[in-house]
């Protein structure tokens, strides 16, 4: 087991870092989303209308 | 209550006069100069609105004639009268102008509204014209005299500056052309020479193998490595003649050249004098060329995160998830940000200076023959930023139909997260020309007017058009800190959008690629093995749908979709399928596509659904899931028709045709030709007493 660990270590690492990164990214997406705020991702404030659809600044 | 009278600067510019002290003794309030643009004066009046609603003092009110006065009284008395004290006068004299909404909220008893009619009427014969008229031009009135005593213009009847560049942009004859050749020149800059050099460079260098800094060392590198490949070529030619016939017939033998863009091999003719010279160089060069031994050479990010997974001895199926899915994908989309700041600088400078506003006038007069109103271009206008502000920015259509008809239609002109697909398919297989994204915008103003010609023609969207009131603001040279934010917001949520769901979804489509069945077992798979993957799969099942647009693979019918996501996520999934990572994405959708074909995909993924935000922000503006699924079906079906007839008339020219496609297309155009020379059941044109 340690030493297939040994072995593996990089790509267990990296995996990690990259599962942490999807997780966060898919957390702070939903949060966006529950702020009402659009997952277009498009900054809208120069529109006269925004304040409709981007609920809070 | 204080009034903050904007745009000072230009008045001052101008030399006319605004008597700020007698404008607040007739308004009884606090007038303040500012100019919004250059944030003149913005503090003071924030601090005089603090001011005055701390202050008690009231602020007198604007008086009507005689017979209006006299029937608001009576229906303050009889309709409002239980309602706050400051909102009675403005009930009143909407309940005066007969205004639906007001009428329809307050719900008056049919007794009390017969008593307030006839109180309207009566005010209505004594001052001979319609109760909405009359307010509309005793306010006018009013206006007119107190401006008479305040403003004192310098150049009386002369034209201002602002006015003679109008009469040549907004002529009736020049106006739309002027339009055209300014859109060209728009994307002619982003797309070909400013923004298509720093997207070489991002694609080619900063995604790609690596980049000379500075450049320094690039000509003389390419000069090398281009002798060195036609060299090797000639040599490899010869060789292989030689072992196949024993020697050259006539002295002369072929070799094969491969296209770098379009990865298509030629065949070409040497001698063995060319052989001779073509060992002579190999000689002199020696070794292949290594562009570290002509400049300080930065290797591209590909590169760099490829040798540091190797280092960190990762697993081939994370190395390929990292470099083939994610640095693919992802810097496929971010290659082309140089291109977006550019053209985002340019629209926001367009907008800024006033010359957008004039184009809503001008398409006005074109969109009035055809039932629309110069209110639609605005949110067509904010949808070259993002679809979702423009669907949203159709609230100031008061008209139902046109207002839904105009949420159906937005999503046609190509937003910022459209750019980098129409970029893509420009540079892959039409050279990056500029013409491409221009006829690109064109086509979907075009798809608008023609949608709105055909759709006022059906009972559902059949009326008069709106009236179309803007004001035209003086020509200004905009701030350079006003242009730059608003590229910078837009720029920012692309970059931002790239990081999150472009980036996840290129996570997806790279699992969904390289793993799939071979045998009946469940593995990963290699390069030569994703027409079995589960993408593959799912892409097979549908891509039938689109063989009459001429592109019916699994690849771009997979793209198609993931367009639904987010529109960016066209370009991220071809360059997953098509690029692995190797660079190699615009000479493989040369290969795949062509010319017809690839711009049948591109009109096909810029006037099909938008993305799924957008396709909310419809399901929130209609209000109604038959709606949104009734745009989302005529979106889907226009582009499909459209790219038929491209696919197949196209074809027709270059003598490919398909007789069953062919019937199809021309059935489509007799269909949609039917539509536009249709006469309207109602009228279009609009007419109201002034």
């Amino acid at each position: 087991m340690l030493q297939w660990l040994a072995e593996n270590l990089g790509t267990i690492l990296i995996s990690a870092v990259l599962l942490a990164v999807t997780v966060s990214i898919c957390v702070y997406l939903i949060r966006q989303k529950q702020k009402g705020k659009s997952s277009c991702g498009c900054n809208c404030a120069h529109c006269a209308m925004h304040g409709q659809c981007h609920g809070k600044p | 209550m204080v009034i903050a009278i904007n745009m000072m600067d230009v008045v001052r510019k101008n030399g006319d006069q605004i008597n700020v002290k007698e404008l607040s003794r007739e308004l009884g309030c606090k007038i303040v100069e500012i100019s919004a643009l250059k944030g003149d004066g913005v503090m003071e009046a924030a601090e005089a609105a603090v001011s005055a609603a701390k202050s008690t003092k009231t602020v007198p009110m604007h008086t009507f004639s005689g017979p209006v006065e006299h029937a608001l009284a009576h229906i303050e008395e009889a309709a409002v009268h239980t309602m706050p004290l400051e909102q009675q006068r403005w009930y009143a004299i909407k309940i005066f102008e007969r205004d639906d909404k007001v009428l329809e909220k307050l719900n008056i008893p049919a007794q009390v509204m017969s008593h307030i009619e006839e109180d309207i009427k009566a005010a209505e014969k004594e001052l001979d014209d319609d109760a909405e008229s009359i307010i509309t031009n005793e306010r006018y009135v009013y206006i007119a005299s107190i401006i008479k005593g305040c403003l004192k213009k310098k150049n009386v009847g002369k034209l201002s500056t602002s006015d003679k560049i109008d009469r040549v942009v907004t002529n009736r004859w020049l106006g739309l052309p002027i339009f055209a050749v300014v859109m060209f020149l728009v994307y002619y800059i982003s797309m070909v020479t400013v923004g298509s050099a720093a997207t070489d460079w991002a694609n080619d260098g900063l995604f790609g193998d690596g980049f000379h800094l500075f450049g320094i060392g690039s000509s003389a590198y390419t000069e090398a490595a281009d002798a060195y490949g036609e060299a090797s070529a000639i040599v490899d030619g010869y060789d292989a003649y030689v072992e196949a016939n024993g020697e050259p017939a006539d002295g002369t033998f072929t070799y094969e050249v491969e296209d770098e863009e379009t990865l298509a091999v030629t065949e070409e003719t040497a001698t063995t004098a060319d052989y001779e010279d073509a060992l002579k160089t190999l000689d002199e060069i020696g070794e292949e060329p290594d562009p570290a031994d002509y400049g300080v050479w930065v290797p591209g990010v590909p590169v760099l995160v490829g040798s540091a997974l190797e280092k960190a001895g990762a697993a081939d199926w994370l190395s390929g998830l990292i470099l083939d899915g994610i640095v693919a994908g992802v810097g496929a989309v971010l290659g082309f940000v140089p291109q977006m700041l550019v053209l985002f600088l340019l629209l926001a400078f367009l907008e800024a200076c006033g010359y957008m506003a004039r184009i809503a006038f001008v398409l006005d007069r074109v969109f009035r023959k055809f039932g629309l109103s110069g209110k639609s271009f605005i949110p067509m206008l904010i949808g070259t930023g993002c679809g979702i502000p423009g669907i949203m920015a159709s609230r100031t259509i008061e008209n139902e139909r046109d207002r839904r008809m105009t949420i159906m239609t937005t999503t046609f002109i190509p937003c910022g997260a459209k750019v980098p697909f129409i970029a893509m398919i420009a540079g892959a297989l039409f050279g990056g020309s500029a013409w491409v994204s221009t006829s690109a915008y064109f086509i979907g103003m075009a798809a608008i007017i023609i949608s709105g010609i055909m759709l006022k023609k059906t009972k559902m969207f059949a009326g008069d058009p709106a009236p179309f009131v803007m004001e035209l603001p003086a020509y200004h040279l905009p701030t350079v800190g006003n242009v730059l934010r608003s590229m910078w917001e837009r720029g920012w949520s692309f970059i931002k959008k790239a990081g999150t769901i472009i980036l996840l979804s290129t996570i997806f489509v790279w699992f969904t690629t390289y793993f799939g069945w071979v045998d009946g077992k469940f593995q990963m798979l290699s390069e030569e093995q994703i027409d079995s993957s589960i993408l593959a799969a799912v892409g097979g099942a549908i891509a039938w749908i689109f063989n009459p647009l001429g592109w019916g693979t699994w690849e771009a019918a997979v793209a198609s979709i993931t367009g639904l996501v987010a529109k960016e996520n066209i370009v991220g999934t071809l360059g997953i399928l098509y690029g692995g990572g190797d660079g190699t994405v615009y000479q493989t959708l040369a290969s795949v596509f062509t010319g017809i074909t690839g711009y049948s995909f591109l009109v096909f993924n810029l006037l099909c659904a938008p993305c799924f935000a957008a396709i909310g922000a419809i399901k929130r503006e209609m209000n109604s899931r038959k709606w949104t699924w009734f745009a989302i079906g005529y979106q889907c079906g226009f582009a499909y028709i459209v790219s038929l007839m491209i696919n197949q008339f196209g074809n027709l020219f270059t003598g490919h045709v398909n007789v069953i496609g062919l019937i199809f297309a021309v059935a489509a155009l007799a269909g949609i030709i039917y539509m536009l020379v249709k006469p309207y059941k109602e009228a279009n044109k609009l007419t109201a007493k002034v």
